[in-house]
């Protein structure tokens, strides 16, 4: 206890004592160490919580529910639209049936039968377009056109990743037609039935399901798919609170519902790939902070051990007069830990008061997502109880080193 | 009839190893009683300086025995060596050896700390010490706004502060003038003369050797007479 006394005041006063620059060039050094550890695996995970809260966002909601694997549609669903109805937890839904199809453009200027036809393989989804509006935005998405009318018929929106304007910054990885614009009419043929539609817009995101789809009205869908059922194939729901998912998962649980489809909260239903891309991304965000970790370490062992060096003959001194070696020990580990929660305090400053507002505001424009800087408390927290142990560790081997040393060679200069 | 209150029988220090060795101390008898002023004096190399590392714990000798206060310290291992110093002796050295961040308060009171005296209570002690060696209200004067002769007073100061059984100082007028160097002296006289301070003191200055009560002289790592001035 009393080493530890003597450690915190001698500690203390050598950074008091130090010159202001050498501190705040010290504390700085921390600080971008806590950064790295914090910003860097913070901005590779954002990426990819960018495109998952995209996903929830623009396609699939709180709540998912999908048929069950041994049926192909949502059985009975207008039952789960009346459940829906009467949570109050829930703020949007919308019911939609999904089909495959084949989108042909340009067959009426086509003059040689024997030439390749432009066609493309989509996926077609029939919306509620009011409802699908009201969850997911869609109408927002628009890059060209107009958004679809209740009452429209004939008409179709595009995703832009099917026409080849908008998928050649991509290479030639999607199907697409070429030249279609709006007001442009298209074919659709599914199961040997044919309608055309006119392009009404087109629409683009940066969630997959949006930009490689194509959205008709629901009326439209089950007559082109002889869908007479009504019963669906997608149901999405928005909650007023996305963390009351599992609650209102469970109550349609107890309803009986999960006979009829599959129920899934977001985080279930979300693509795993996502949730692997994600640790990825943590674990090599971790490994470039670890880098940087090293770097501060041996940055501080280097500085403790310089600074214990010069003042090898007051540690001698020090041990002459009865101060125990502890106690030196100590006071350079207070020196490092002082160093530490100051550079950790700052990067945090800068990482929740500034870069996490400045990221929301102006996420990274990725292809695939808006990056945004993702930096959960606990695992700050986790990562600073690393960086400062670590930085402790860095403190005590320099002092170690040279308080060990012979206490009548300290104090003589002698080797 | 007086204690003694070190006995060194038969000390001797050699550095080096193999065919590089150097005989510093070739069997030193030494004996210094409880309340005694000694100076060991010698030309530079006789083992003045040596002989006082020993006799002061900072050093473990070759061969031989020191008995300190009922203790052999020979034996002791490096963790109990300095709480042996702590408890039992103090230290003046020739460059004051100050701890340079702390105030003149604070280096007084560490020693008193370490040895498990609360910070209040050590902060008197610290504080009437100073006062003591004349430099009321320096307190919280950093070492480098102090003069030599004020520092050494400090240093002092934190020596005697903690009552030790015997105060070590070696050469504690060298780097003074003429006249910090006799305050000192007299100061450490006053310690002596006064409080029953044991003092062991190496210095090559014969005229401040006259206040000690007995004078050693070393030449060539042996004890080659004594004068009581």
């Amino acid at each position: 206890m009393q080493s530890l006394k003597i450690g915190l005041l001698l500690g203390w006063r050598q950074i008091q004592r130090a010159s202001i620059w050498t501190n705040v060039l010290i504390v700085f050094v921390m600080a971008l160490t806590f950064l790295n550890l914090i910003a860097v695996s913070g901005i590779l995970v954002g990426l990819i919580v960018g495109a998952e809260e995209a996903v929830r966002e623009k396609s699939l909601g709180d709540i998912i529910i999908t048929p069950r694997d041994d049926e192909d549609h949502i059985l009975e669903t207008e039952r789960f639209v009346r459940e829906l109805s009467a949570y109050p937890e829930v703020t949007a839904y919308s019911v939609r049936y999904k089909g495959a199809g084949v989108l042909e453009a340009n067959y009426q200027e086509r003059r040689n039968l024997a030439a390749e036809r432009d066609i493309a393989n989509v996926t077609v989804t029939g919306i509620d377009t009011a409802a699908e509006s009201g969850m997911t935005g869609l109408e927002e998405e628009l890059i060209a056109g107009e958004y679809l009318l209740p009452t429209d018929e004939g008409k179709i929106l595009l995703g832009a990743l099917y026409t080849k304007e908008y998928a050649s910054n991509y290479g030639d990885i999607f199907e697409t037609v070429e030249g279609v614009g709006i007001g442009d009419t298209v074919r659709l043929t599914s199961g040997g039935i044919s309608k055309e539609f006119v392009v009404k817009g087109i629409v683009q995101s940066k969630v997959d399901e949006v930009s490689l789809n194509t959205y008709i009205p629901e009326r439209e869908f089950r007559r082109l798919f002889n869908r007479i059922d009504r019963n669906a194939d997608q149901i999405v729901a928005r909650l007023d609170d996305p963390s009351k998912n599992t609650v209102v998962k469970q109550a349609m649980v107890d309803s009986g519902l999960t006979d009829l489809a599959k129920i899934q909260t977001y985080e279930e239903g979300v693509p795993k790939f996502l949730t692997d891309i994600k640790n990825t991304m943590n674990l090599l965000g971790t490994f470039i902070g670890s880098i940087g970790l090293v770097v501060a370490s041996i940055t501080i062992f280097i500085i403790i051990f310089i600074n214990a060096l010069a003042r090898r003959r007051y540690i001698g001194i020090l041990k002459g007069i009865g101060i125990d070696r502890r106690a030196i020990e100590c006071a350079y580990v207070v020196q490092a830990a002082i160093y530490a929660l100051l550079g950790s305090l700052l990067g945090a400053v800068i990482t929740y008061g500034i870069l996490i507002s400045y990221f929301r505001r102006n996420p990274i424009n990725f292809p695939f997502s808006d990056g945004i800087l993702v930096a959960p408390i606990e695992e700050t927290a986790v990562r600073f109880v690393i960086l400062f142990v670590t930085t402790l560790i860095a403190g005590f081997i320099p002092a170690w080193m040279i308080a060990r040393g012979n206490t009548l060679n300290a104090i003589l200069g002698r080797k | 009839m007086s204690t003694p209150l070190i006995i060194g029988k038969n000390i001797t220090k050699t550095f080096g190893t193999g065919h590089l060795t150097t005989t510093v101390l070739r069997g030193v008898d030494i004996t210094v009683d409880e309340g005694e002023f000694i100076a060991i004096m010698g030309k530079s190399g006789a083992g003045k300086s040596t002989l006082m590392y020993q006799l002061s714990v900072l050093d473990t000798p070759t061969s031989g025995t020191i008995l300190i206060a009922g203790t052999e310290t020979t034996t002791l291992d490096e963790q109990a060596q300095t709480a042996f110093r702590l408890n039992t002796l103090g230290y003046v050295f020739q460059d004051y050896a100050l701890v340079p961040d702390l105030s003149a308060e604070e280096n007084v009171l560490l020693p008193l700390m370490m040895r498990g005296v609360r910070m209040d209570d050590a902060r008197i002690v610290a504080r009437q010490a100073i006062d003591s060696v004349g430099l009321e209200g320096k307190y919280k004067n950093l070492p480098s706004e102090l003069s030599g002769g004020e520092q050494q007073r400090i240093a002092i100061a934190r020596a005697v502060a903690g009552k030790p059984r015997i105060l070590f100082a070696d050469e504690p007028t060298a780097n003074l003038d003429s006249v910090s160097g006799e305050q000192i002296i007299a100061l450490l006289t006053s310690l002596n003369k006064d409080y029953g301070q044991t003092i062991v003191m190496v210095t090559h200055e014969r005229e401040y050797a006259q206040s000690a009560d007995r004078i050693i002289n070393m030449a060539d790592g042996l004890i080659v007479g004594e004068d009581h001035p």
